[in-house]
């Protein structure tokens, strides 16, 4: 696991369309089109939130979207930097295919939202509004 | 099946929605407050007509044709009330519908049945009386369940953690100061929820309001 410093460096977030369509807000403050705080919620077994890396997508010539099945899912782009700004932690976290689990050379772990949700969720909050209002929506053509 | 509701008095003060208060009321209660708003509706155009008698009398023609524009007038209001909560009850379901997609893919918990109950309760008087567009309905984690509107210069957007743990997002592009905290009665909300309402009005009605002025 291989801590990320680069600010610009991007990651990538799925989450689900709803019949078909992505749940894509247009933030009224901005007039930028965004993903819900929905996005950034770690599952409750989840000790980190999943991503995928954008330098590790590129150094391998993949696309942002890989991995993602645009029938099921869309794709929303968050930073580093973003990450950083509100004191979360970012990794490269490959996961090792195993019998159980597909590999994913790819994926990355945010820290410090799962500690956020069980200990202040007022925080928790925040940092979803955040993220929310950070992202921006992955180009599917 | 009771009358009160459409017979009371327009200008009786009004209360808290109590589908805020008590969000486990049966299907018949919730039916009987929403029956409450259309009163509200019923005495509202009325009202608007006794007004007229304070001034010049009129003709019986003159009468008829008013009479005629009010029940015109609340036929539509009624209409487009249905028609909102029947939007607003596809969105839920489609919700639900990907909600059970999310857990048989272990990705997400099932939506909490009380929370559901909670947020539909607090919102479908809402929905019902002010002009607002369908919204965005999303699950949660942990069986929440979220609900956003962005339009007309406004970013409102619910989080129902739990009944009485709401978490409110309120941006409104004319005003400096939005709020993000928790609004368990839905009080800051329902002041923004209308102050949408007033904007998708206006822009419907550009005439009515030219009228009023």
């Amino acid at each position: 696991m291989t801590r990320l410093h680069d600010p610009e460096d991007g990651l990538i977030r799925r989450h689900y369309r709803k019949k078909g369509k992505p749940q894509v807000v247009e933030d009224q403050l901005t007039g930028i089109k965004r993903a819900p705080a929905a996005a950034f919620e770690p599952r409750a077994k989840d000790k980190a939130l999943s991503v995928n890396v954008e330098s590790s997508l590129r150094a391998a010539g993949e696309s942002l979207l890989w991995g993602v099945n645009l029938e099921k899912f869309y794709a929303a782009r968050i930073t580093v930097g973003d990450c950083e700004a509100l004191g979360l932690r970012a990794y490269h976290d490959p996961v090792f295919e195993t019998p159980e689990v597909s590999g994913n050379p790819h994926h990355g772990s945010i820290f410090g939202i799962v500690e956020a949700r069980d200990t202040d969720p007022d925080a928790y909050e925040t940092i979803l509004n955040a993220l929310s209002k950070a992202s921006t929506i992955v180009a599917e053509h | 099946m009771s009358t009160s509701a459409l017979t009371r008095p327009y200008f009786q003060t009004p209360v808290t929605p109590p589908s805020v208060r008590a969000p486990r009321r049966s299907v018949v209660e919730r039916f009987r407050f929403v029956q409450f708003v259309f009163g509200g509706l019923t005495a509202s155009v009325t009202t608007a007509a006794i007004h007229t008698g304070d001034e010049q009398p009129e003709s019986a023609a003159v009468q008829q044709q008013k009479k005629t524009v009010g029940v015109g007038a609340l036929t539509a209001s009624v209409e487009a009330s249905l028609q909102r909560i029947a939007s607003f009850k596809e969105a839920l379901n489609d919700t639900l519908e990907l909600n059970s997609e999310m857990v048989h893919d272990e990705e997400g918990d099932p939506i909490d049945s009380q929370t559901v109950q909670y947020a539909i309760l607090s919102l479908s008087p809402l929905i019902a009386s002010l002009e607002l567009p369908t919204p965005l309905i999303l699950p949660l984690q942990n069986g929440g369940i979220g609900t956003e509107w962005h339009a007309f210069g406004m970013n409102i957007e619910l989080r129902f953690r739990k009944p009485y743990d709401v978490y409110a997002v309120l941006e409104d592009v004319w005003s400096a100061t939005p709020f993000r905290g928790r609004d368990p009665h839905l009080e800051r909300t329902r002041v923004a929820l209308g102050e949408l309402g007033r904007r998708v009005f206006e822009s419907s009605n550009p005439k009515a309001l030219s009228d009023l002025e």
